[in-house]
């Protein structure tokens, strides 16, 4: 896995809209956004005290899981449903029960609430505590931004995290984790768009070590993260 | 199948029963819960099978399914095999729901949901062992669609929701690292009922790097396990069995 990946836009001339939305959205998925989302590791902590993780490709490979078959697919389509409800707190309470392990919860919980308290303070919303992905979603309605286009970010933003993670934890280089995150660019916008009209029967979590990496994570001493 | 436990003078008996198709039941007598021994006669399942099992463990009784052999999931020519259950437990009652394996063979099309509703003051233990391909007989390809969907909900208010979809060319998706590194046994376990907390402990003790264990409510433990054969699998999967039910599994349970 060590080809290049082709940068995707590089041939693309065509303009390249921009407008406040799009400045709003990536301000509330930009890592500085106080949501604490530097202290999870998803699991990943486990998996590279493991071995299982243990360079980049291993990196980049676990992630491509985690987008197609776990928590990646699973938030972009409770994003999308939190979008088009009425009542996100259905969503929620749907998002929740497919939880799978305290940690994986609490790191969803912990996020959301943040996010809410700052875009409520912010922007003037009155959202109620969700998980994140519920959260972004509806407070992306609220503001009117384009929900395709949130998703994808939002995915982005997942991976970009992780891969911080992964290099605070030291197998994977700077410019290397930046490597990862273009290689699956292209999946984040896959991933987006397949989930596009899904509802929440189409949800599944088929990336079993990730969920058990995360469980054992309870129990990892010594540990950085709070996941 | 429709099968309901009851408990009446401190006695536990099989309040309805009532089976059709290929599915027997066998009951062995046993003094502290109803257990039910189901048994599919049509020796596997295949394209446009339909299984329904309705079990319902009343007030205060104590029952116990599972299974006599594994079950097997064959090459279907066309459509596919639904298995639906339906489980409940009522106050005080315990259930226990401990099918051997499902074995799922190349070109299988299974279509599994399971819901299983839980009283307040109610303990229940669900097991779902699954095999993709038996690895000891060289079946190491496995395509084919598998979607399995447990529900657990309390007094109708959803509590939690596992679905997997493995659809596809199955073996090469269990090959990916963060599914299962090429194992080919899966176990999904839970654990409703006031030991949670305790039982947490006591099943880490137990469970390999390829298991993990949490509680996703004070008393509501869930366990997820992998294994390279259904022989490894059991390995574990038996004492965090016995662990969960607190008795020796029925007898077709051993290793």
């Amino acid at each position: 896995m060590v080809m290049a990946a082709p940068i995707p836009t590089i041939m693309d001339t065509r303009p390249m809209p921009i407008d406040a939305r799009l400045l709003t959205l990536t301000q509330w998925l930009a890592p500085g956004f106080p949501t604490g989302a530097f202290a999870y590791s998803h699991g990943i902590e486990t998996a590279i005290h493991d071995g299982w993780i243990a360079d980049a490709d291993g990196l980049e490979a676990w992630l491509r899981d985690c987008l197609t078959d776990g928590t990646g697919r699973a938030d972009a389509i409770w994003l999308r449903l939190a979008h088009v409800v009425d009542d996100p707190l259905e969503i929620d309470a749907k998002a929740r029960a497919f939880t799978l392990g305290h940690e994986r919860l609490r790191e969803a919980e912990r996020q959301g609430s943040a996010f809410v308290a700052t875009v409520n303070a912010i922007w003037n919303l009155a959202l109620p505590d969700m998980l994140l992905a519920v959260a972004v979603g509806r407070a992306a309605r609220l503001a009117g931004l384009d929900i395709d286009a949130t998703v994808a970010l939002y995915l982005q933003a997942f991976v970009a995290n992780l891969t911080s993670a992964a290099i605070r934890l030291s197998p994977v280089g700077q410019t290397a984790g930046q490597r990862v995150i273009l290689h699956l660019q292209d999946l984040c916008l896959q991933v987006a768009d397949q989930t596009r009209g899904a509802d929440a029967d189409d949800v599944f979590g088929n990336a079993f070590l990730s969920d058990i990496a995360a469980m054992r994570h309870e129990t990892l001493e010594p540990r950085l993260f709070q996941s | 199948m429709t099968l309901s436990a009851k408990c009446h003078a401190g006695r536990n008996g099989i309040d309805r029963f009532r089976t059709s198709g290929a599915t027997k039941v066998v009951f062995p007598r046993r003094a502290d819960a109803v257990e039910a021994i189901m048994l599919n006669t049509s020796g596997g399942l295949t394209g446009g099978d339909r299984f329904q099992a309705d079990a319902r463990a009343g007030p205060d009784s104590q029952l116990v399914l599972t299974t006599q052999a594994a079950e097997r999931a064959y090459r279907s020519q066309s459509g596919t095999a639904r298995i639906r259950t339906r489980l409940s437990a009522a106050e005080g009652a315990t259930l226990h729901w401990l099918p051997q394996e499902m074995i799922v063979f190349d070109g299988a099309a299974l279509d599994r949901r399971l819901d299983l509703d839980v009283a307040g003051g109610a303990e229940a233990v669900l097991v779902e062992p699954v095999i993709f391909g038996r690895r000891a007989m060289g079946e190491t390809r496995v395509s084919g669609v598998f979607r399995d969907r447990i529900t657990v909900t309390r007094g109708g208010t959803p509590l939690y929701c596992d679905r997997i979809d493995l659809s596809g060319l199955m073996s090469a998706r269990l090959c990916r690292p963060a599914i299962a590194r090429g194992l080919t046994a899966l176990a999904s376990a839970l654990y409703i009922g006031p030991r949670a907390e305790a039982l947490l402990r006591l099943v880490r003790e137990i469970l390999p790097r390829t298991g993990g264990a949490s509680l996703v409510a004070p008393d509501f433990l869930t366990i997820r396990l992998l294994a390279e054969d259904s022989y490894l699998l059991r390995q574990t999967l038996v004492p965090v069995l016995e662990c969960l039910t607190r008795s020796v599994l029925p007898k077709f349970w051993s290793l």
